[in-house]
């Protein structure tokens, strides 16, 4: 708690420099999403995992790694999001080639990695666990690491395993625009604005509360928005916020924007943009 | 006729007339007493009364000269015309204090090795924002430079292991918002008490040390009262006897600094400010001599700091850090307290402390809400038994009735690293807790011999928790030797325990299983005073303290909290305080390595672990003016570096990778501030005016590192720029 007061006086203090690079800017090999055929399962169901990743200066390059697959070690308590010396944990070999696979090549090295790591989630996961912790989802997660320009680039997402019954679905994927309209030929230039249109409204859900009862809760769909060119007034945006270009899209490359929304409990739908 | 009106004149001519006069101090308006005052040429004296009232009679014709020349005055001597029947006659002090309403007053010291600050010490500090007790005692030896951080840091222990009490009552925070000022005005403050390690029975709870401030009692002479306006906030205090037997101190701040920051940000895209951050505080004293033995008094202390800001941007590294945005907190403390002489031998004080905090974080929607009745409890009788033993018998109670309303995901920062918001386990309840701290404990002061040199101070304190059910018996002994009437040694060793906090052993949150850390204090010191009973030269102490820590909490992956933490901290402090003439200076140092260990992590420096911290302060007074410099130099903290990032795909944030705990350092903090201080005397009050400058070479002072959002660019924050203030107060 005493952190949270203090956090006070770091917003005035905490402005970003301004010499970092920009979260919404693509350049360097990332993952920018893990998208799955279904983000809550039931007990023993099998579940698509996809990167979805994005590597324009890396001229088609291939990508090799690993991923993991393991129970949740208590990431939300601490613990380092990783596999090793997790019970139960598996760990596969895992690459994404850029100039073969999708099509990768011809949208500006951004988008989902064509091969799924496929996980199952364990018959026996809620043995032993209480029966909110049932309904609510015990977590399992899957870790992709890549060893790309001499670094190690990790990223991880969650696999919920309830037996609530009604389980999440991903969102629909959502329309981007430019200054209100479909994205045409033409690159974005300082001033445009770019909204999005989620095609689906968000769900409801229920959660079971510390002292049993269940409550209806509602999700609040939250946007990331990526640009390969130009600079973005506001990367991170609710669905009924608009985010201004500070910068034009100068150089002759081809220009991509991609926008990611999330559910808050693990949906996640993405559009991508290409203008060559 | 005519020869009748020529007898009266020659009459009246010839006959005394009275000039009737007071003699005051100049600026003050206190009254002087006893004062001869002479009237030339006639060459007559008068001897003012208590109320400072002469009468002179003398021939009512020609010049006449009034002279008054009083030790510690400027001589008075002026023409008159001796028809005058009334003067006024203001004489000029030598020297002013710093205020006039400064108290001049003893630190009361019932352990050796406590450090303490007279309000004319901590008024005139440099770098202490126009006086603030609370930061001057960061000039203290023992405690750390904790740059903006609203926390006392003492020798080496956590922020959350200082106690913080006003009148011998905890209270839940000494200072407000972003650590400027404490909570109480300054001139209303006697003075400031630091009990670091081996303190004695009175206090518990803290297994760091405690800071007791200790709020004056109003004058009785006459009224008196003070307003200022200073860059940061303006504030007004006046006190004065209500009849022969109460008087009356009443107080009150409000700081406007947020119109400044409401002015800047809304200037800015990334946010604005919806209620400007403001904070205030009040203060209430009543004073009533009951009997020629007892004294009634009653403190009102009250305070409130409150932020609304609209995020409009999500944080770059945090995007659910956004929108409405909420802080308040708020307390009051209202202490009766009631004190008095039973016999020759025998004296007691009681004192409540009934209060209501309140705290609320609202951060879009998310929150933590905690409304928390409190009353704490004091009673003491003190007996001198004979010349070579004294009995000290006391209860030190707290209960509380807290309402917790949370919704907020848990906090992560092991090693000072914070993890995003949103990644921490979701936690929503609402829950009412009631706590009893129990204590109760011995003084005992027992010398061998009347005239020999040991004291000795088998002293015991028992406290129960009723929240983790724990009774502990804590021994603290403590021994003086007097080696000459100015030089003492003296040593400590004792027992400290203290509950954790609420959210850590709640069983809702955290775990109901944990228990109270506690902390063994070794101490050895010795003090030398070579004024020889004289106001000028040397004071010297020197102090070395060792501390083992056990079952201090840290988080836990599968229990929320655990008891795993341990530590040990080793340190040696001096102290230096010389004086001659205008002249003041100290030098403060201390020396410190302070150590935790946890389960996994092995040892690693503690996040205030300062190994060196120096503190050079010099003042001359010059007739009206006041000038006044401190210069620190102090080891750089430790801080925890990353070394790497995963990014989590649900909620598109990075979670930074912990290196080894606190294993680099800052660079070494240095900071000279500087202050300059005026006073002009008016017959009837004194105009003061300061300029106190923080970090006059505005040199960075890194304290803390800040990230890009995938923490692959860092680079240090700086601390506090050059930071000029300039106020101006009237008093009378």
């Amino acid at each position: 708690m005493k952190g949270l007061l203090l956090l006070l006086p770091l917003l005035f203090v905490s402005c970003a420099d301004d010499n970092f690079r920009r979260v919404e800017v693509l350049n360097d090999f990332r993952v920018l999403g893990i998208v799955t055929t279904d983000p809550e399962v039931s007990a023993a169901g099998d579940v698509d995992v996809y990167p979805y990743v994005s590597d324009p200066n890396g001229g088609g390059r291939r990508v090799d790694g690993t991923y993991e697959f393991c129970r949740d070690p208590g990431i939300a308590f601490g613990a380092t999001p990783s596999c090793v010396g997790v019970a139960g944990a598996v760990t596969l070999s895992y690459s994404i080639n850029f100039s073969s696979e999708s099509d990768f090549a011809t949208r500006g090295y951004t988008g989902q990695a064509a091969t799924p790591a496929t996980v199952t989630v364990p018959a026996s996961i809620f043995t032993g666990s209480a029966s909110r912790a049932q309904f609510n989802g015990i977590a399992m997660i899957v870790v992709f690491r890549f060893n790309v320009d001499g670094r190690e680039v990790t990223a991880f997402r969650r696999i919920v395993a309830t037996n609530r019954g009604a389980t999440n679905d991903n969102p629909a994927p959502p329309a981007l625009n430019l200054n209100g309209n479909p994205f045409g030929a033409t690159k974005p230039v300082k001033g445009d604005v770019l909204t999005v249109s989620p095609l689906n409204d968000e769900e409801t859900y229920q959660v079971q509360t510390v002292d049993g009862t269940i409550e209806s809760r509602a999700e609040s769909y939250e946007v990331a928005l990526y640009v390969s060119q130009g600079e973005l007034d506001r990367s991170k945006i609710s669905i009924n916020e608009s985010s201004e270009f500070k910068e034009s899209s100068t150089s002759s490359r081809s220009f991509t924007a991609v926008v990611m929304i999330r559910d808050e409990r693990g949906g996640l739908s993405f559009t991508r943009e290409f203008i060559p | 006729m005519k020869g009748l009106v020529a007898l009266l004149v020659l009459l009246l001519a010839g006959s005394a007339w009275a000039l009737n006069g007071k003699v005051w101090e100049k600026g003050t308006k206190k009254p002087l007493a006893d004062v001869n005052v002479f009237l030339l040429p006639a060459k007559l004296k008068a001897v003012t009364d208590p109320k400072g009232v002469f009468t002179l009679e003398a021939p009512a014709s020609g010049a006449c000269q009034v002279i008054v020349n009083v030790t510690g005055y400027k001589k008075y001597d002026r023409a008159v015309d001796c028809a005058l029947n009334e003067l006024s006659i203001y004489l000029e002090k030598i020297d002013y204090g710093i205020y006039e309403t400064t108290v001049t007053s003893k630190v009361v010291k019932r352990d050796a090795q406590a450090q303490g600050l007279t309000q004319e010490e901590f008024i005139s500090m440099p770098g202490s924002f126009g006086g603030d007790p609370v930061r001057a005692a960061q000039n203290l030896p023992g405690v750390a430079q904790s740059g903006g951080s609203a926390q006392i840091i003492v020798q080496g222990a956590s922020p959350d292991d200082t106690g913080y009490f006003i009148n011998g009552h905890r209270v839940p925070l000494i200072f407000h918002f972003g650590g400027l000022s404490s909570v109480v005005i300054p001139q209303a403050v006697e003075r400031l008490d630091l009990l670091p390690s081996g303190y004695g029975p009175e206090y518990s709870r803290a297994i760091g040390g405690v800071i007791n401030l200790q709020v004056k009692k109003p004058k009785t002479d006459r009224h008196h009262g003070f307003a200022y306006v200073d860059l940061l906030t303006s504030g007004a205090m006046f006190e004065g006897p209500l009849s022969e037997k109460s008087s009356y101190l009443v107080a009150a701040r409000y700081s406007y600094v947020g119109y400044v920051l409401q002015a800047v940000a809304n200037s800015s895209d990334d946010f604005e400010l919806t209620t400007a951050p403001t904070y205030a505080d009040a203060l209430g004293v009543y004073h009533r001599k009951l009997t020629e033995n007892w004294d009634f008094t009653s403190t009102l202390v009250a305070s409130r700091d409150n932020l609304e800001l609209v995020l409009n941007r999500a944080a770059q590294d945090d995007p659910q850090l956004r929108g409405n945005f909420e802080n308040t907190r708020q307390f009051f403390r209202f202490i009766p307290q009631l004190t008095g002489r039973l016999d020759e031998r025998t004296t007691t004080e009681h004192s409540l402390a009934i209060g209501r905090d309140h705290i609320l974080v609202d951060v879009n929607g998310r929150y933590l809400k905690i409304e928390s009745d409190t009353m704490t409890h004091r009673s003491e009788v003190v007996r001198t038994w004979s010349p070579t033993n004294k009995s000290y018998v006391g209860l030190d109670n707290q209960f509380d009735l807290s309402k917790v309303r949370v919704n907020l995901p848990n906090s992560y920062d092991l090693g000072g690293v914070q993890n995003p918001f949103g990644v921490g386990d979701e936690r929503k309840f609402d829950t009412e807790d009631k706590e009893a701290l129990l204590g109760a404990y011995l003084r005992h002061e027992y010398r061998p011999s009347e005239t020999g040199p040991w004291t000795l101070l088998p002293n015991l304190r028992l406290d129960h928790f009723s929240n983790t059910h724990e009774t502990f018996v804590q021994p603290r002994f403590q021994t003086r030797y007097q080696i000459s009437p100015s030089t003492e040694w003296h040593t400590a060793i004792g027992r400290y325990v203290q509950p954790p906090r609420p959210q850590e052993s709640s069983p809702d949150y955290g775990n109901g299983d944990l228990r109270s850390p506690e902390s063994i204090h070794y101490m050895v010191g010795w003090g030398r005073d070579f004024r020889e009973n004289g106001t000028q030269g040397l004071q010297f102490t020197n102090n070395y303290f060792y501390k083992t820590l056990d079952s201090l909490v840290i988080p836990s992956i599968a229990d929320n909290y655990s008891n795993d933490g341990e530590g040990t901290i080793l340190g040696g402090e001096l102290q230096a305080k010389y004086q001659r003439g205008p002249w003041n200076g100290q030098v403060v140092y201390t020396y410190l390595n302070s150590k935790r260990s946890i389960p996994g992590q092995g040892e690693y420096p503690a996040e205030f672990d300062q190994t060196h911290n120096l503190n050079l302060i010099l003042a001359r007074q010059y007739e009206r003016w006041n000038f006044s410099g401190r210069f620190r130099v102090v080891s750089g903290a430790p801080y925890t570096p990353v070394s790497g990032a995963s990014y989590d795909a649900d909620n598109d944030v990075y979670i930074p990778i912990r290196g080894s705990l606190y294993a680099r350092r800052f660079p070494t903090f240095h900071q000279l501030d500087l202050r300059a201080e005026r006073k002009t005397i008016y017959d009837q009050w004194i105009l003061s005016w300061y300029v106190d400058v923080q970090n006059v070479m505005n040199t960075p002072n890194a304290s803390a590192v800040e990230y890009s959002y995938d923490y692959r660019q860092k680079k240090n924050r700086r601390g506090l720029p050059i930071l000029p203030t300039f106020g101006v107060r009237g008093e009378f």
